[in-house]
Formats: structure tokens, C-alpha cells, sequence
């Protein structure tokens, strides 16, 4: 059942790409995947190419797939590790969701954080105090570590 | 004759007299009483508010109210709310519920906002369409055919040649293959939500019990069809000519089949007109009876109870399957019972799902279960599938052993403190190194494999200062004294030990021996019953008492345990000679069962009933015995 999907999930990628991000199975194994999003023009990280690895659990679509960021990002909803806060990958996810959807949804996180529920509290603060320091050192860190 | 006639109307006068007299006395008495109640009128009262128990010595048993409750207990009384709050609202049960959730069945705080916000802003967000009535009009489930549709969480189609089942809510037309649905179902579930939403991911609506409940019964309906097939397809595989007694077996099976599926149908038909469980079972109880008119009443009887049993285990295991909907019930009581009751425990044993609530105690002294623990008490409860265990430890039943000692001594069996024990017994410490060492020889002259240290056995001395004279150690008299009653003392704990561990041990072996034995007899008492057309109640005594044999091992077994921690020097003649008279009980009882062969049970009947209540009658003696001697002092349960 998770193989047909992820399968079909795939081919529909490959058909019908969605801007900015791209996605695919690292070797053999279809549960294992690398995805990239290109930083979204009107925010600090364009330019920068941002990696993620995404491993699809066996009762995928039921349980929601474990996202992480592989390059370093400054942001209020990613932590040092790569760990994304977003609701749809926790309580909210639904079955209905593709990975599509969820890269697209990183997207316009990275767009707008949402620094009420961060998971980096000093950079939420930074964001909420200070935006121009927070854009700047965004910037910074994309130009260190995605260009 | 004459003096006999002559006396008779005196005899009445002074009857009368008497009565009158007995009359005015009795008032008299009768005022007098009035006189003294009113005199002790608070000391009664203050007896009824704490109606508490006592032994026969006088001590107060304290004991621990509570009430097993089960799922379906707190379901119905939910649903009470629910209805309660849908005379208020009208605007249907279903609603009603999910918003009760919405607030943790706080109805008052729903009230409250219901009539201070506008309805749109009540409504927001509550996951529940504006409109109650379903605006599709559709069924649920629907047979899909159309090839362009896709279910949206596996993606797959129907053909032409197989359609899809489909299901989606009443208000909103996000349909979605079933099975899917289902699995979608079983997670929400397994994670304990209780609100689940349409699984279209920005649809948002809450998932109805309505809607549950024919989701739930398609997968039952489904479970049952795939068993069906199943059973057909091993019965084909078998088809071989049949004799003519199996002929009408089968046919009787089947009968017995068909009314079985009248039965369930019945069911089913009622469970979805949202029905409790207590009104389908009154209703299917006649159509019973006025099936069996025709048949003898010993046969009907049988009949009766045997379809009472097949009903029941049907009802079981159709509880069991249905998961969706029963898991889902379970969510919803656990959740309200962590919310809204103090104390309420779950059953302990595996895939029991029923609830312990504890009302206080009987008592004036024992508010708390800490207080209650403190006493050496035991709060054994029963849950309402039978499952005895303490409230306090959530372990299997220990009485009369107290939670700590308890605790203590099942630590000590696991522990490996007992090695120790052996290596305090049997060994010493090199006075250099404090290396334990065994001595292996007869010489006292001892060398330290670790630290080379020469030292002698006798004194643990420098060996060097025993150059010249040789045995001048055992002129220390009183130091080799010491030392041999801290050895002596350690291994005679070390026999104590072991001595009550072999009892308890035995006693835990024969426990689950018996147990054993007597399910392997409860099988052949069946077989038993349905042979010999006996009704299942009067074999009843035969299950009781095994009930009590294996309760009175367990507490048996738990007794030796305490003696153990009791400290020697108090006297135990008491508690032991109770002991003994159980276990010579109990042996008794358990001989008989070991004894008496199934076709000659019933015969047996007054022995059986005869040996259990003496077990009974120790039973209850040994747990008060215990409870006073702990309680005035006598035993001290002081060692460590």
C-alpha cells in the first residue's frame, strides 16, 4: 500500500514538478528520500538551495513522513538539527497530503515563520524585536552555508 | 375437662389484662426508647456517616469504597449529557457531542458561551457544519464505477468490472476509498484523538458518531464476510461423501447457525438506531422464550442459559472485533475520567479495559489511600471482569500482605542480595584488600590471591607476628566469639530466608498447577453440562469453589511472605497456628479437586460446597489475624 503510493507520489512529481522544490528516492530504497527548495525570492534565504532528507515511515500515508533540513538554516521553526515545527507534520498531517503539498508548505514557511510557536525561542525573539537583524543574519547564514 | 373449661375465660381475662397492661407498658417502653435516642442521638448519627467495619478483636478493617466501572457505564452516562444537552441546543446529538468535547464535557462553559457569543462565532472553528441536516443527501458508502475518480490517500481507481467502495461524511463531498478510510480510522484512534476531522486536509469538519458507526459496522460487516469465504473455501477443500450422522449434524449446525445470524442481524439492526446495550438485550430475551414454547421446560431451561452463553460470547467477541467504534468509546471514557475523576484507576491485566473508581472510605480516621497504605492495609479491588488486584501497587492481589512488604520481598527474590548472603555466610574479607575469600584448605596460614597479603583465617592478622608463636590468636577468646555469632547470625537469616521462600514458592507453584488442572476441568464440566442436560447454575459451586481454593493459595502464599519480615522476638504462635489450620484447609480442598473425577462432580456437590466454606471461613480468619496482630502491636514488621 505505502510502496504504490509513495510510487505514484513519484511518477506525479516527475510529471507535474512544482516550482522552487524537487524530490526524489536516494538510491533503491523508495522509503529514503532527498529533497531541495530553492530559497523563495522575497525572503531572506533566495538564492541559497536548501537539502532535506525524508524518510517515509511503512504505514505512510497513515503516519505523517519525518522531514529534516540537511543544510544549516537561521530560522524561529528549524533547529540546529534540521528538525521542522510544522503542524502538518505532526497532529495536523492527513493522509490527503502529499509531499508536494508539505515541500510547498516549507515554502511558505520559509516565507512567513511563525515565531508564536517557535522552536528556536532566541531566534523567534530576534524575529520579533529586531526583523532587520534577523533578515541580515539570515542572509548571512545563507550565503555560508546554501550558495 | 371442667377445671380445664372453667379456667379458660380467666385465662383469656388475664390475656386481656395482660395485653393492655403489655400495651401501656409497651407505650410506655416506646417512649422511654424515643427518650434514649433523642439522649444519643448524635453518637448514632456519627455511626451512619461512618458505618466502619471491624474484626472480631475489635479492630477497624477501614475499608475502601469503590465501584468497577466499565466503558460502557461511562458511555451510557455520557450519552445522558449529551441528550440532557440536545433538549437545550436542538440542534441534534451528534452536534451536541463533538461540541461537548470540544469543551471536556464542560456543559456549563458551553452554555455559557452558547448564549453570550453569536452563533456564527460559536460555531467557528468547532469543526461542525452550519447546516445539521446532511446538504449532500447521499449515502455514506457509495458502490464508486466512475474510472476518473482517485481515491486521494492510495490513489487507486475503480474498473470497470470492480467498483470502489467509497465512503465520505453527510457535509462535505470529499469521498475517499473505504478501506482507507478505515485505516485512517485505526490510527486516529491509536493516537487517542477523539476530534477527527475529514481527512481532506483543509476540509476540517469533525468526523460524526453516526458516521462512525457505519464506518465501524462495514468493517465488522467486511471482517465477516472475508471469515465466511474463508470457512467455505476450507469446507470445499474437505468435501468428501458424508455419512448419514454427519448429515444431520450439519444440518443441525446450520439451523443452529441461521438462527444464530436471526440474532445478530437483530442486532446490528438495533446498534444502529443508536439503542443501549440494556434495551437490545431485554429485547432479544423474549423472542427467546417464545421460541422454546414447544420444547420441555428441563430442555428449555438448558436451551435457554445455553443461548445466554453463545449470546454473551458472541457479544464479546463482536466488541472485541469492532474496534473502530469500541476503541473510540475507550478514548472518549478514559479521556473523561482523567478530567473529571479524582480517583479512578485502570485494570492492570492485559486487554482488560475496565475502570476502578474509588469513593473514599469507610472510616473517620483513613481519608487518603496514603493513610490507608500506612495502616498496613491492603485495598484489594475487583473489576467488573473479575481481575482481583491492590489499588495501591497495581500488582495482583497480596493480601494479607501489606504494599511495602510486599514490595520489599519481591525485591529480595529478584535481587541477587541473597549471593551476598551466601558470600557473608561462607567467606571472609581479606584485611589488606577486603577481597572476599573462601578458605579451600585446612591450613589457616591464608595469601591474598589479590594482594598478596599473608594473613592468619583465625585472627585476620599479620601472618609475620605468628612466626614464633603459633596458635597465640586463639587466646583471643572473646574476639573469635564475635566473629563466629556475626557469621552464625548472617546464615541462620540466610536459612529463615530460605526456609519462607520454599513455602511461598511452593505455595506459587501449586497455585498455578491448580490453575491448570481446573481450566482443563472447566472444559470437561461443559462438556459435562451439554451431555447430561445440566443447567450451567447448578454447577455454579464447582467454578466458586475453585475461586476460593485459588484465592486462599495466593493468600497462603502471601502470608508466609510476611512471617519473614516479622520480627523474632515478638510471638507468632497466633498467626501461625491460623496458617497452619488454612493450609491443612486448603490442601483438603484441592485433594478433593485433584481427587474427584468430572462425571462425579455433581455428586460431590455437598463435600465441595462443605470444604470451600471452611477454606472460606480461614481465610477470613487469617486476613483478621493478621489485621489485629499488625494493629495492636503484637507482631512488629521491623527487619529490613
Amino acid at each position: 500500500m505505502s510502496l504504490k503510493r509513495i510510487n505514484k507520489e513519484l511518477s506525479d512529481l516527475g510529471r507535474d514538478p512544482p516550482s522552487q522544490c524537487s524530490a526524489g528516492p536516494v538510491g533503491d530504497d523508495l522509503y529514503h528520500w532527498q529533497a531541495s527548495i530553492m530559497g523563495p525570492p522575497d525572503s531572506p534565504y533566495a538564492g541559497g538551495v536548501f537539502f532535506l532528507t525524508i524518510h517515509f515511515p511503512t504505514d505512510y500515508p497513515f503516519k505523517p513522513p519525518k522531514i529534516q533540513f540537511q543544510t544549516k538554516i537561521y530560522h524561529p521553526n528549524i533547529n540546529s538539527n534540521g528538525n521542522i515545527c510544522l503542524d502538518i507534520l505532526k497532529d495536523q498531517w492527513s493522509p490527503a497530503l502529499t509531499i508536494s503539498k508539505v515541500l510547498l508548505s516549507i515554502c511558505s514557511l520559509l516565507t512567513d515563520a511563525n515565531p508564536d510557536d517557535p522552536l528556536v525561542p532566541e531566534i523567534a525573539h530576534v524575529y520579533k524585536t529586531d526583523r532587520p537583524k534577523y533578515e541580515a543574519t539570515a542572509r548571512e547564514w545563507t550565503k555560508k552555508f546554501a550558495i | 375437662m371442667s377445671d380445664v373449661e372453667g379456667d379458660d375465660p380467666e385465662e383469656e381475662e388475664y390475656d386481656e389484662s395482660f395485653e393492655d397492661s403489655y400495651a401501656e407498658d409497651s407505650e410506655f417502653e416506646y417512649e422511654d426508647e424515643e427518650y434514649l435516642d433523642e439522649d444519643n442521638m448524635e453518637k448514632v448519627e456519627v455511626e451512619y456517616t461512618y458505618p466502619t467495619s471491624e474484626t472480631k478483636m475489635g479492630t477497624l478493617t477501614h475499608r475502601m469504597k469503590y465501584e468497577p466501572v466499565d466503558v460502557e457505564d461511562v458511555q451510557r452516562s455520557l450519552e445522558e449529557k449529551v441528550k440532557q444537552l440536545d433538549t437545550i441546543l436542538q440542534i441534534g446529538t451528534d452536534e451536541c457531542r463533538i461540541l461537548l468535547m470540544r469543551y471536556n464535557w464542560n456543559d456549563d462553559k458551553l452554555l455559557e458561551d452558547f448564549t453570550n457569543e453569536s452563533l456564527d462565532k460559536f460555531f467557528e472553528g468547532s469543526g461542525l457544519s452550519k447546516n445539521s441536516k446532511p446538504v449532500g443527501g447521499w449515502d455514506l458508502i457509495e458502490q464508486k464505477t466512475d474510472e476518473s475518480f482517485e481515491c486521494h490517500i492510495c490513489f487507486s481507481s475503480p474498473s470497470k468490472d470492480q467498483p470502489l467502495a467509497v465512503f465520505r461524511l453527510g457535509n462535505c463531498d470529499h469521498p475517499f476509498c473505504i478501506r482507507c478510510y478505515v485505516k485512517y480510522i485505526q490510527e486516529a484512534n491509536a493516537n487517542s484523538r477523539l476530534l477527527i476531522p475529514c481527512p481532506e486536509a483543509d476540509c476540517g469538519l469533525i468526523i460524526r458518531l453516526s458516521e462512525l458507526q457505519q464506518l465501524s459496522d462495514y468493517g465488522w460487516k467486511e471482517r465477516e464476510r472475508a471469515r465466511e469465504e474463508k470457512r467455505k473455501e476450507t469446507e470445499k477443500q474437505s468435501r468428501v461423501p458424508l455419512t448419514e450422522e454427519e448429515i444431520r449434524q450439519k444440518y443441525q449446525r446450520d439451523q443452529i447457525e441461521a438462527e444464530l445470524s436471526e440474532f445478530s442481524d437483530l442486532e446490528i439492526g438495533e446498534g444502529e438506531t443508536g439503542e443501549n446495550e440494556e434495551e437490545k438485550k431485554v429485547k432479544v430475551e423474549p423472542k427467546n422464550k417464545a421460541d422454546d414454547t414447544d420444547e420441555d421446560p428441563e430442555a428449555k431451561l438448558f436451551n435457554f442459559q445455553e443461548r445466554i452463553l453463545v449470546q454473551e460470547r458472541e457479544e464479546r467477541e463482536r466488541r472485541r472485533n469492532q474496534t473502530l467504534l469500541s476503541k473510540y468509546w475507550f478514548n472518549v471514557a478514559s479521556k473523561y475520567c482523567s478530567k473529571h475523576c479524582k480517583s479512578f484507576k485502570n485494570c492492570p491485566f492485559p486487554d482488560c479495559d475496565s475502570l476502578i473508581m474509588q469513593q473514599g472510605f469507610d472510616s473517620n480516621v483513613v481519608a487518603t489511600l496514603e493513610e490507608f497504605t500506612k495502616r498496613q492495609l491492603i485495598p484489594t479491588v475487583q473489576c467488573s471482569h473479575k481481575h482481583e488486584f491492590c489499588y495501591s501497587c497495581l500488582k495482583g492481589d497480596h493480601s494479607p500482605c501489606p504494599c511495602s512488604i510486599a514490595e520489599k520481598w519481591e525485591k529480595k527474590c529478584k535481587d541477587d542480595t541473597e549471593t551476598a548472603h551466601w558470600i557473608t555466610a561462607n567467606t571472609k574479607d581479606c584485611p589488606e584488600c577486603s577481597m572476599p575469600i573462601e578458605k579451600n584448605g585446612g591450613c589457616n596460614h591464608m595469601q591474598c590471591r589479590n594482594c598478596n597479603y599473608e594473613f592468619c583465617w583465625v585472627c585476620l592478622k599479620d601472618w609475620a607476628c605468628h612466626n614464633n608463636s603459633y596458635f597465640n590468636c586463639t587466646k583471643y577468646v572473646e574476639d573469635i566469639g564475635e566473629a563466629k555469632t556475626a557469621q552464625e547470625k548472617s546464615r541462620k537469616s540466610l536459612e529463615r530466608y530460605l526456609f519462607y521462600f520454599r513455602l511461598f514458592d511452593n505455595q506459587r507453584s501449586s497455585l498455578s498447577k491448580d490453575r491448570e488442572l481446573l481450566e482443563q476441568f472447566e472444559g470437561k464440566i461443559q462438556e459435562m453440562q451439554k451431555k447430561s442436560s445440566v443447567s450451567w447454575i447448578e454447577t455454579l459451586f464447582y467454578r466458586e469453589s475453585v475461586d476460593v481454593l485459588l484465592q486462599a493459595r495466593r493468600e497462603l502464599m502471601w502470608s508466609y511472605a510476611i512471617m519473614y519480615y516479622i520480627d523474632p522476638k515478638c510471638p507468632k504462635q497466633l498467626v501461625e497456628g491460623v496458617q497452619c489450620t488454612l493450609s491443612h484447609q486448603v490442601e483438603k480442598l484441592s485433594r478433593l479437586f485433584a481427587d474427584t473425577e468430572v462425571n462425579a462432580v455433581l455428586q460431590q456437590k455437598a463435600k465441595f460446597l462443605n470444604y470451600s466454606n471452611t477454606v472460606k471461613k480461614s481465610r477470613d480468619l487469617l486476613r483478621e489475624t493478621y489485621l489485629d496482630c499488625i494493629a495492636n502491636g503484637v507482631v512488629k514488621l521491623t527487619r529490613k
